[in-house]
């Protein structure tokens, strides 16, 4: 994830410029060290570079997510091109992306460098190096670069966040909690990110080792056909055609002993591992002292020291109030997967008998059901249903024995207390044996009810499975929004030099300014880009919606965070009682404000210049010939490789790739390395075209 | 034409070129080409062909300095083609890629017809000037503020030659100019070749387009796995058949009037048989052959 423009204070923006400019001086000296041995080495960096970013591009699915996510990439890059170069490339596409698609931000870019460029490259090709210096293999090796590289730079971004949103006593908590935060999606998108990292290495040097050897990934060897043009290149012709299909082979190995003792050792370790990394955070967040803002009774003296009432909370979790819902909700999912899996079975009962053998050709399945039991046989929704009466349960013992609940009878006039807080602010009781057990159950066999119904109409529906797709960049957008900065239009006139000075400034304003200014930025910038330069209101909003989530975050994080006047307070037994308060909700929304002027003002750079006049204004500003001109590199071929990309998964679709998720991320991975190695022959093409035009 | 031409008002000085007893192996070890002799004259438009992996592309790129003969040597005019060289030969010799994605590097248009004449360290109106003659010549003129990755493979192949012809070079070589082009877009580039050579450039081009090569070329080299087959005047090469098929190529459409002339050379070609023939390119819509058999008919009647 980038951190969006604005988020960051003026002071640490600079802070983390600084050692950011130190990362990309390194990468450039290292660059031109390379070039100067190799001439080659630009063409390379630079096709490589938009090769890492076409591939981090691509929608990879995420299964648990239910929705799409991109890969990092810049321990890839650090494996293929070396860790010094990787960061420069990692530079260079930041700033095409805050550039071009108002992702992540000039003020913020020395944090994201730093980040994703240094401690992604750095700690990604570290962990390659020592998994390769133990003997493991190609994909292992890659799979723990990218796995521990992703971790890596998320942990630095939430560290980058704490610091600056927080005050210094408090950084190591708050770091801890916002990395909390990110693992439910980042878990997986880490680990996807190393299989497709080792998935694409090892794809690599089996299609083409000489590639391989020259990018220093395996030692150098014999070199493969492909060198020698005219002879046909099969891709895979390394692996022997008689191979045992993958299954029998994963079977055979596991029925050795070893095998099964090694794959336990290490699930067991990965599993101890993870469950110890998660207790020592949870600890550090939770009991760490000095939760300010987020207990009530600092909240409260703090109201009794300004000369205020403590505000009641509007919603109390003290009094049984969430519970209710909760238990509503729980209600309402259990039905839901009670009437599906019922109209499931009656589906399957009803249905004839498919497949049956005798005819001579088999059909070729939709890819989609392809290779999927019959629904009859599918595990997964009794799975589903299983675990949301098991958490059920596990609700209603919690309710009846934890601390601050007590089981017994209430007097008449709590009968309704379920209902209405704040006439019984003294009522405790979720589960009682009168009248609030009676509302309690009204509500669970409400949510039942309407939960089933639900379900059973969902099932009903043609396309069950709907995809939550969130808004996110690939090819598509990629040629929408360059078309937009190529039309003529009013502000596609002004020097791209002005812009850049102009916008530059506006965003260090944006920083240093109150709320109000940036409230006037942000409506300047809108109205000149909606009125004058014509952009739909559904293009913009599409790019502001990233901008818009980390705004909401933002009022959330405060909220919780900023001492004041209660919105709403949680008590969540043995941990703490956390509540929401009105001033952090205004400061979130300034902040917010901030953050959505600056993307604003990005977008007016962005949708107006074209990327090579951006690129030559960096020029003429001074910024070194090298890092220019890998960017221009980068932008000229990332269409050509994200079209390629587009063309060979739609390639591997008609074929039916899509069958399974493994096979899908096998489709990626091989994806991914003949994109890396066709961008690597082209690379020497372009160098060769650059020369017999008098270049390098 | 709103600019001078690179080679200012007068005939194009066309360099020639030899290679002489040129042997090539790849680093896997397959020889490429073996004990290759060619000499292409100053102003001669010449047709390397051959099948795929005939050895082809080897041969241009060691014309142009790109791959450097294992034994024998290549020559521009007097200069002997090396690495030490390559500058010299660089700006003496245009090198069209058979990939235009390959040879357009730059993001525009107009930045990338103007890397060649920049590099040559001319002035910056003459580097204009050049580029807006090279992009009339080639017809991209009103593509000239666009992103190359905006534009058709047609009209890559044309900003490619722009930029080629933009540094004024003595010698054109082209890898496969024609491959996956439509036939007006075919058409339109060879002209435009055609009539480049009638100023003087010397024009040395791989195809395995038979068809199109007697239209055009002056001379033929055959090549079959790395080593020359036939070489000499479209007459010499076409008129032995088993030349070309031992190449696995065909003979051209319109070999079957060459095979006439030299089996039937005592029988000029009758009038009833050119009307045949007439009618059947017409049909074919091959009018630019028309005027060949005509001749052909006159030669005939005069032998």
């Amino acid at each position: 994830m980038h951190i969006a423009e604005g988020i960051l204070p003026a002071e640490w923006a600079l802070a983390w410029a600084v050692p950011a400019a130190v990362g990309t001086a390194a990468g450039l000296h290292q660059v031109t060290k390379r070039v100067k041995v190799d001439p080659s080495f630009t063409s390379l960096a630079g096709l490589m570079g938009a090769a890492v970013f076409a591939i981090s591009l691509m929608p990879i699915p995420v299964p648990v997510a239910g929705s799409v996510s991109h890969p990092a990439g810049t321990p890839l890059a650090a494996i293929v091109v070396g860790p010094m170069a990787a960061i420069l490339l990692a530079a260079i596409s930041l700033l095409i992306q805050a550039l071009f698609f108002a992702h992540g931000g000039l003020t913020t870019l020395g944090a994201n460098i730093v980040s994703e460029g240094m401690v992604g490259s750095l700690v990604g090709f570290t962990v390659f190096w020592l998994m390769r210096r133990g003997g493991r293999s190609l994909f292992w090796a890659g799979f723990a670069a990218g796995f521990v590289g992703d971790l890596a730079v998320y942990l630095t971004t939430a560290t980058e966040l704490a610091l600056g949103l927080f005050p210094a006593d408090q950084v190591v908590q708050r770091t801890a909690v916002i990395f909390l935060a990110f693992m439910p999606t980042q878990l997986p998108l880490a680990l996807l990110e190393g299989v497709l990292t080792g998935g694409i290495l090892r794809s690599l040097a089996e299609l083409r080792p000489d590639v391989a050897a020259r990018l220093r990934l395996v030692a150098p060897g014999a070199p493969s056909p492909a060198d020698v043009p005219g002879v046909t290149y099969l891709p895979g012709a390394t692996t022997p055609a008689t191979r045992a299909p993958l299954r029998h082979r994963a079977r055979s190995w596991w029925r050795t002993a070893a095998a099964r003792t090694k794959v336990i050792v290490v699930a067991g370790l990965g599993v101890l591992t993870a469950a110890t990394l998660w207790a020592v955070v949870w600890a550090v967040a939770v009991s760490a002292g000095s939760w300010v803002g987020l207990d009530e009774g600092v909240m409260e003296r703090v109201a009794a020291d300004q000369g205020r009432a403590a505000w009641r909370p509007f919603i109390n979790t003290d009094v049984g109030d969430l519970l209710l819902y909760v238990f509503f909700f729980g209600a309402f999912v259990a039905g839901g997967a009670i009437g599906s899996i019922v109209r499931g079975l009656r589906m399957a009962a009803a249905a004839p008998e498919v497949g049956e053998p005798g005819g001579a050709v088999v059909p070729l399945r939709a890819p989609a059901e392809a290779g999927r039991a019959p629904d009859s046989t599918r595990r997964g929704p009794r799975i589903v249903a299983g675990l949301i009466v098991g958490v059920l349960a596990i609700l209603a013992v919690w309710a009846w024995a934890a601390p601050g609940v007590s089981v017994g009878p209430v007097s008449g006039a709590d009968v309704s207390a379920g209902f209405d807080v704040v006439a019984n602010p003294s009522h405790q009781k979720v589960l009682s044996s009168r009248g609030g057990d009676v509302v309690l159950f009204v509500f669970m066999i409400a949510g039942l009810a309407a939960g089933m119904v639900a379900g059973w109409r969902m099932r009903g529906r043609p396309s069950r499975r709907r995809r939550l797709r969130l808004p996110h960049f690939h090819l598509h957008d990629v040629r929408t929004q360059d078309r937009l900065t190529w039309q003529p239009r009013a502000l596609q006139r002004v020097d791209a030099r002005l812009k850049l000075a102009v916008v530059a400034v506006l965003l260090v304003v944006n920083l240093l300014a109150g709320w109000a200014v940036s409230l006037a930025l942000l409506v300047t910038a809108t109205v000149l880009l909606l009125v004058w330069q014509r952009v739909r209101p559904a293009a913009l909003l599409i790019r502001l919606v990233p901008a818009m989530v980390v705004a909401a975050m933002l009022v959330l994080l405060r909220g919780f965070t900023i001492p004041g006047r209660g919105l709403l307070s949680m008590h969540l037994p043995g941990l703490a009682t956390v509540s929401f308060s009105a001033e952090g909700v205004a400061a979130g929304a300034g902040l917010g404000l901030v953050v959505l002027a600056g993307v604003m003002l990005m977008l007016v750079l962005g949708l107006t210049t074209p990327l090579p006049a951006l690129l030559a204004a960096l020029r003429w500003y001074r910024v070194p010939a090298l890092l220019v001109e890998i960017g221009m590199l980068m932008y000229r071929y990332l269409f050509l490789f994200v079209e390629e990309a587009g063309r060979m998964r739609q390639a591997q679709r008609l074929r039916g790739s899509r069958v399974s998720w493994s096979r899908a991320m096998g489709g990626f991975s091989r994806l991914g390395a003949i994109l890396l190695i066709r961008s690597y022959d082209r690379s020497q093409r372009v160098y060769d075209a650059q020369r017999l035009r008098g270049g390098s | 034409m709103t600019s001078l031409s690179p080679w200012g008002e007068q005939r194009i000085d066309g360099a020639s070129l030899s290679l002489e007893t040129v042997r090539y192996a790849y680093p896997g070890g397959v020889t490429a080409l073996e004990c290759v002799d060619v000499r292409v004259e100053s102003g001669e438009f010449t047709a390397i062909m051959g099948a795929n992996g005939g050895g082809k592309s080897t041969l241009l790129k060691l014309i142009v300095g790109l791959l450097h003969p294992a034994e024998g040597r290549v020559r521009l005019d007097d200069l002997v083609v090396s690495s030490e060289t390559f500058n010299q030969v660089a700006a003496t010799v245009g090198y069209l890629f058979q990939d235009p994605n390959d040879q357009l590097f730059c993001p525009t248009v107009a930045g990338d017809i103007a890397y060649g004449p920049e590099n040559l360290g001319l002035a910056a109106t003459d580097v204009e000037e050049r580029v807006l003659w090279a992009a009339d010549i080639c017809g991209v003129s009103d593509l000239l503020g666009r992103p190359i990755h905006a534009l058709s493979y047609g009209q890559k192949k044309r900003v490619a030659l722009a930029g080629v012809l933009a540094m004024g070079p003595r010698v054109l070589v082209l890898d496969e100019p024609t491959a996956s082009l439509d036939p007006m877009a075919e058409a339109g580039l060879m002209r435009l070749l055609k009539s480049l050579n009638r100023q003087g450039l010397t024009i040395v081009m791989a195809t395995h387009d038979v068809d199109l090569i007697p239209l055009y070329a002056h001379r033929i080299v055959l090549l079959r796995s790395g080593r020359v087959a036939a070489e000499g005047s479209l007459e010499e090469v076409f008129a032995v058949g088993t030349h070309l098929e031992s190449c696995d190529l065909r003979m051209p459409r319109i070999s079957y009037l060459f095979d006439i002339f030299s089996t039937e050379a005592t029988r000029p070609l009758t009038v009833g048989q050119a009307r045949k023939e007439l009618v059947r390119m017409v049909e074919r819509g091959q009018l630019d052959l028309v005027p060949i058999l005509l001749r052909g008919v006159a030669g005939g009647s005069a032998g």
